[in-house]
């Protein structure tokens, strides 16, 4: 075999390319006729083709279904990565932070948090909305724009706010959170446009925290608690200010 | 700007197959693919945006299962008795369960080397250059360890016919194999 395929490197190349039909024309009949001279050859592709296909049929499916973890892994990636190609689309803005609604005490040292390695809560909200990113683009994952939050309450646990004159549902989700679900809810305003809204109930123990706005990884970013949920506005463009109005007028309708 | 490059749930399968071939053992081959996650997920700063995601997970994958070899996790025993223990693929049916179940024994009787080149370039189709890219090694190197996997399949092959009985003894040097054709 040797004696014959050492000056033909070329042609041996594409003869792979000739049984997966992607040569053109001319290249295919060179490397056809090549074959057709030399039947032994011939007989030995086509036995590399016969052991190929008989392996991918041999090889194609693991016995069992993926196992949970692994299919929870591979979507958490698949999300972050995504989320990292949105993101870095948008310039990343120094980081700021103001506390809205005038009046709470300054507080949360989400700079000390974002270097330790990134806000928990945020995180989840930032994985919840690439979720639903990408269910925005798949035709085969409708959205659902129904909102029913004495459901949602007796489901989750989580309280959702009346929401302000003009906003409009635009997909609602129950997401995963590494703690418990949550609900992602993508939202269509006046004010501020596309923004995403992700609620989650939270421990009893959990003291209050003072509601903040701040940049997180290129987005305007609002936290606020009530009750036994807590609650993450996200906003792809905007300032941390107009994040915090939005939070406001939300508090305001929880309270 | 569409998705359908960074589908990893649809990787799920070639990079649980690709454990598999590389451990012949179906659970040390999801926890490989468990560790290639936890890896990938910390280094996705190192991911190219535009790169194949498939080419970069196998490639972690690989590697992992390398450093495991050296170190010792996975053991000469576990190697040697790989046989009785279960590769985790669904058992052929029809008529050529028998032939394909051989066929699989023989890929997954060739070293590691040989095995996993040939996996990479004639199952799962990736170019030579890819699978260049996931085994670090050149794509000559690739090219030769495809041909020899080839070689040695075709050799099983010649030796066992369609009844899966030993048709003849090969000659070393003869070609007493072409006789039959």
């Amino acid at each position: 075999m040797d004696r014959q395929t050492d000056n033909h490197s070329d042609i041996e190349a594409d003869v792979q390319a000739l049984l997966q039909g992607q040569l053109d024309p001319e290249r295919a009949y060179a490397v056809a006729d090549y074959l057709a001279n030399r039947p032994e050859r011939a007989a030995e592709v086509l036995a590399d083709a016969r052991n190929t296909e008989g392996l991918r049929l041999a090889l194609s499916t693991p016995s069992d279904p993926p196992p949970a973890e692994l299919l929870s892994e591979a979507r958490q990636l698949q999300d972050r990565l995504w989320r990292r190609r949105v993101m870095k689309r948008i310039a990343p803005v120094a980081a700021a932070v103001v506390l809205f609604a005038g009046g709470w005490a300054a507080h949360v040292a989400l700079q000390a948090l974002e270097e330790a390695g990134g806000h928990p809560l945020v995180e989840t909200a930032l994985d919840a909305q690439a979720a639903l990113d990408l269910r925005h683009w798949m035709v085969s994952q409708p959205e659902s724009t129904v909102l029913d939050t004495s459901e949602i309450v007796g489901a989750l646990g989580i309280e959702l706010p009346r929401l302000p004159d003009g906003w409009i549902v635009r997909d609602v989700q129950v997401v995963s959170s590494p703690e418990r679900p949550g609900v992602a809810i993508a939202l269509d305003t006046p004010e501020l446009g596309r923004i995403l809204l992700f609620a989650i109930a939270r421990d009893k123990n959990d003291g209050e925290a003072p509601p903040t706005a701040f940049e997180y990884e290129g987005r305007s970013v609002a936290l606020f608690t009530n009750r036994h949920s807590a609650y993450v506005l996200v906003d792809n463009s905007g300032n941390p200010e107009q994040i915090s109005n939005g939070a406001s007028q939300l508090l305001n309708h929880l309270n | 700007m569409g998705t359908d490059d960074l589908d990893i749930v649809g990787q799920l399968e070639p990079l649980r197959r690709y454990a598999r071939v590389l451990t012949r053992n179906a659970e040390a081959a999801d926890d490989l693919v468990q560790s290639a996650f936890l890896r990938a997920h910390e280094r996705r700063a190192t991911f190219r945006d535009g790169a194949d995601v498939r080419v970069w997970l196998m490639s972690i994958l690989h590697n992992i299962f390398i450093d495991e070899r050296r170190s010792g996790l996975t053991t000469a025993a576990r190697e040697r008795a790989w046989t009785d223990l279960q590769p985790g693929f669904v058992a052929p049916s029809g008529e050529m369960a028998v032939r394909l179940s051989e066929l699989r024994n023989a890929f997954l009787a060739l070293s590691q080397e040989q095995r996993e080149a040939l996996h990479l370039v004639a199952v799962e189709g990736l170019s030579v250059a890819e699978a260049a890219e996931i085994l670090r090694v050149p794509a000559g190197t690739v090219m030769s360890r495809v041909g020899r996997a080839r070689a040695a399949l075709r050799d099983f092959e010649e030796k066992s016919g369609a009844d899966g009985k030993v048709r003849s003894f090969r000659l070393v040097g003869g070609r007493d194999g072409q006789a039959d054709r």
